[in-house]
């Protein structure tokens, strides 16, 4: 728990020297594309801190590969 | 926002840099077995064919890139929709090269330093390589690729005493069957791959000369390719090619000439490190490129940072271990790749063929 803590702590610094400027430009649009991708990326990294095993695209991938290609 | 510019030379270093990458440390075409030469040779011709294909997409279109042209031939919503599995294959190709940056320095060069760390330094360079711009690595590949053509060079050549020409007999000893596949396996990875540049070059200086900077990385890129292959098969073998993850790495670990030259590993690590950084960055480029162009946002510079993260997280759960990352690698990936490498750009080059017929039809009526 306290690395997630530690984790979202240092997202907020990076994440926050990046979101000011835009905040002073109050350019909203990129705020929200900001914000989305800023907040997908920290939700993985608390949960693959936090030793959750998130489901890989590799894996979809390779099942539609076999089914097309059969097994390589 | 001002315009960026490149020169022919620096598009030209910025493919070569791109082609050698993770290739040079890996090795390409191997399912050819001894015959991964020839292979590699046969793949650079088609390679050349794709690349033409390429340059017709973009010189229809001086000074857009890709995402530009699908917006003004598929119309606006189409367009974009077209635009999303391309940003998926820079974006996924990111991944999978810092992957392997990651597994080769937790596997041979730093084991007892988590992965992590290494890559938190690593992503932070990008975020600046991609802040600073296409002109900026320009200039910077065009100092570090001499460095990277010259210690490829000055390694082959050290590692000649360790070369045994019976390494590559038999030739076509298994027919031509494992040739072609081994043709399909180079051209996916890593000759198809510059497919990611026409989503980034946009500008250079002298628009419809995409042709020779194109070609002529491809070209000399293919060769350092060709030489390395060359290099690991008279060194090594096959057999020991096949039982390596990074089988550069060890092909001149055994280079030993007096006291002096020995343990010449770190040249691989060098080489490979640059390559990387140069992949990684022009991937981002493309994908933060196309992410901001679909948003319609004329910068695409703050959107940086939150997609390197990204693909960080991504690269750190994409696989589950190192021997997972060289089957799909070698199994999965030229298949996958195809797709986007071939498929889709061909689709695109006859839409944008029919659309070029209708407007000259119509400028001429």
């Amino acid at each position: 728990m306290f690395k997630a803590i530690l984790v979202v702590f240092v997202y907020v610094i990076i994440l926050g020297l990046e979101y000011i400027p835009l905040v002073k430009k109050k350019q909203i649009g990129e705020i929200i594309l900001f914000l989305t991708l800023g907040i997908s990326s920290m939700t993985i990294s608390v949960l693959l801190t936090m030793g959750i095993s998130l489901p890989s695209p590799s894996n979809p991938i390779k099942t539609f590969i076999e089914m097309i290609f059969g097994k390589q | 926002m001002k315009k960026e510019v490149i020169s022919e030379r620096q598009g030209i270093v910025l493919i070569i840099l791109f082609i050698v990458g993770s290739s040079v440390l890996i090795g390409t075409g191997i399912q050819a077995k001894q015959d991964a030469w020839i292979a590699v040779i046969i793949a650079i011709i088609l390679a050349s064919l794709l690349v033409l294909m390429f340059v017709r997409i973009l010189s229809l279109y001086p000074g857009k890139d890709l995402f530009d042209i699908l917006t003004i031939v598929f119309g606006k919503y189409f367009g974009k929709l077209l635009s999303l599995p391309f940003i998926w294959f820079a974006f996924h190709l990111g991944t999978l090269v810092i992957r392997n940056f990651s597994e080769f320095t937790n596997v041979t060069v730093f084991p007892d330093t988590p992965v992590v760390v290494i890559l938190i330094f690593f992503c932070i360079l990008c975020i600046w390589g991609v802040k600073a711009g296409i002109e900026t690595l320009g200039r910077w590949s065009e100092l570090f690729v001499i460095i990277v053509i010259s210690l490829i060079l000055f390694v082959t050549v050290l590692g000649v005493t360790e070369m045994d020409i019976n390494r590559l007999k038999p030739v076509l000893n298994n027919g031509y069957m494992p040739v072609f596949k081994g043709v399909f396996s180079a051209f996916t990875f890593p000759f198809g791959e510059v497919v990611v540049f026409i989503m980034v070059f946009s500008n250079i200086s002298k628009c419809n000369n995409y042709n020779k900077v194109f070609l002529m990385g491809l070209i000399i890129g293919g060769l350092l390719i060709f030489i390395s292959v060359l290099r690991l098969l008279l060194i090594l073998g096959v057999n020991d090619i096949e039982s390596a993850y990074f089988p550069s790495d060890i092909s001149i670990g055994i280079i030993h000439i007096g006291e002096l030259l020995q343990r010449m590993e770190l040249i691989v690590t060098i080489n490979f490190i640059v390559g990387v950084f140069v992949k990684v960055t022009i991937c981002l480029l493309a994908v933060c490129k196309g992410i901001t162009k679909i948003f319609d946002f004329n910068d695409y510079r703050f959107i940086v940072t939150p997609t390197v993260i990204l693909m960080f997280n991504f690269s750190i759960f994409i696989y589950g271990s190192t021997m997972e990352m060289s089957d799909w690698a070698f199994k999965i990936w030229p298949y996958y790749s195809i797709f986007f490498e071939l498929v889709l750009p061909f689709f695109i080059l006859i839409a944008v063929e029919l659309k070029n017929i209708k407007v000259k039809k119509i400028n001429l009526e």
